[in-house]
């Protein structure tokens, strides 16, 4: 099923942030947490928080509750969305995908409307250092939404008289940039950190690899350190090893040939 | 075969919950960031776990240390093909040093945090002995004392040091030489 969202930019972007939002949605496990932040503007920031360092492996949507993933977008806003699985509209995020948001949140006084479905940008993304790529699809997005649009109209020999400002909420294109990135940095969350390609009702696999750096060195030796919540009990054990042992034997008085 | 059990435990009393200074690992263990770590809980986590570490069987240690004495290994070539003959091998006053250097890993939501090596240093003074030989192995101990000084290391600086009184050998102690069936 193509998704062909309808209606206001700010439905559709709703719609998208709930869509992707499902197909991102992290199965619903006490362990997991995910969290992904973005800045306004040009930088985007992923950041992703594993709880216990263990991996799990086919977790599954219980299609009886409903998943509600959290989509943090710039300091203080923020939108939580319980969506039942089985009214959410089929979405499929696999790989980088680009989406030009900025024919969600055109204008409609300028240039013609833009097709409602999405399709990729044909802006050059800036590349954001270190960031996966549908982050920085994600910044190029920001740009593109911000951005005048071309004009099309002929150019006129006589100066036109002004026209007049379009009427526009000041509040819907910020929050359309804002979420837009967000769903972006979202979904490249997903599609780079989870390899995630899933549908409403599907089976989520999740590779979940606790990160590991070095700390520093103790008795000559390397040591590591793995990351782990530190509001959580730590699981304390041990490997006990005997090591080796070195003997010898010495008499106290010169036996001469009694000693090996 | 052992009566009683001769073991570094029993010797200086490491089993004791104040016999090792865990400040120095602790302290290792805080300077690297694991802050969350440091606690009692883990101090006597950690002390159980070096007490295995050290569990030293002493009449092995014995018998590996003898076994390299001329007229031992005489005596037990002599004894391992006639089920028969017996042999007493008296030894003169000596010394057996051995370094250990046992390790405990300490896990952290089961993965490997850190490896804490430590330096066990074990001299066993030995006044005189006479060892029962027969079927090619040490059987028994006719006579003879010892004292024990352990020295327990981490990263340099001393955990434990600690010195038994003399004890006498027991009539038997596990012995395991290389002709030992």
């Amino acid at each position: 099923m193509r998704f062909a969202p309808q209606g206001s930019p700010l439905f559709r972007a709703v719609l998208i942030l709930a869509g992707l939002g499902l197909a991102m949605s992290f199965p619903a496990h006490a362990d997991t947490d995910a969290r992904v932040g973005v800045r306004a503007g040009d930088a985007a920031e992923v950041s992703r928080q594993v709880h216990d360092g263990h991996k799990h492996d086919d977790a599954r949507i219980d299609p009886h509750k409903p998943l509600t993933t959290k989509v943090t977008v710039g300091a203080s806003a923020g939108a939580r969305l319980p969506l039942p699985v089985g009214k959410a509209p089929e979405i499929k995020v696999q790989g980088s995908r680009t989406f030009d948001l900025a024919s969600l949140f055109r204008r409609k006084t300028q240039a013609p409307a833009a097709p409602a479905t999405a399709r990729p940008s044909t802006r050059k993304p800036q590349v954001i250092p270190g960031a996966p790529p549908v982050v920085a699809a994600a910044s190029a997005a920001v740009q593109s939404a911000s951005a005048p649009q071309a004009s099309t109209a002929p150019v006129a020999m006589v100066a036109p008289a002004p026209a007049p400002a379009p009427r526009q909420s000041p509040i819907l294109p910020l929050a359309g940039v804002l979420g837009g990135a967000g769903v972006l940095a979202a979904a490249g969350w997903a599609a780079v950190h989870t390899g995630l390609a899933a549908k409403a009702g599907h089976a989520l696999k999740t590779f979940h690899r606790p990160r590991i750096r070095a700390e520093g060195r103790m008795g000559g030796s390397r040591v590591e350190k793995p990351e782990f919540d530190s509001s959580a009990p730590p699981a304390i054990g041990f490997i006990v090893s005997p090591g080796r042992a070195k003997v010898t034997l010495t008499f106290d008085t010169d036996v001469s040939g009694d000693a090996a | 075969m052992t009566d009683p059990a001769l073991d570094l435990a029993s010797l200086v009393g490491v089993d004791s919950r104040s016999s090792f200074d865990m400040g120095p690992v602790l302290d290792g263990l805080g300077g690297l960031g694991a802050g969350v770590l440091k606690s009692s809980r883990l101090g006597d986590a950690l002390h159980n776990a070096l007490g295995d570490a050290l569990k030293l069987d002493i009449g092995a240690l014995l018998g590996q240390a003898w076994i390299t004495v001329d007229s031992v290994k005489t005596a037990l070539e002599t004894t391992r093909d006639d089920h028969a003959a017996s042999a007493a091998v008296p030894l003169m006053p000596h010394q057996i040093k051995s370094s250990h250097t046992p390790s405990v890993k300490l896990m952290v939501h089961g993965l490997p945090h850190v490896d804490l090596p430590f330096t066990l240093d074990l001299v066993l003074k030995i006044d005189s002995v006479v060892l029962g030989i027969e079927k090619g192995a040490v059987s028994h101990l006719k006579s003879g004392g010892l004292t024990a000084l352990a020295t327990l290391k981490f990263a340099g600086k001393t955990l434990m040091e600690r010195a038994s009184p003399r004890l006498e050998l027991p009539g038997r102690v596990a012995v395991r030489t290389a002709g030992a069936a």
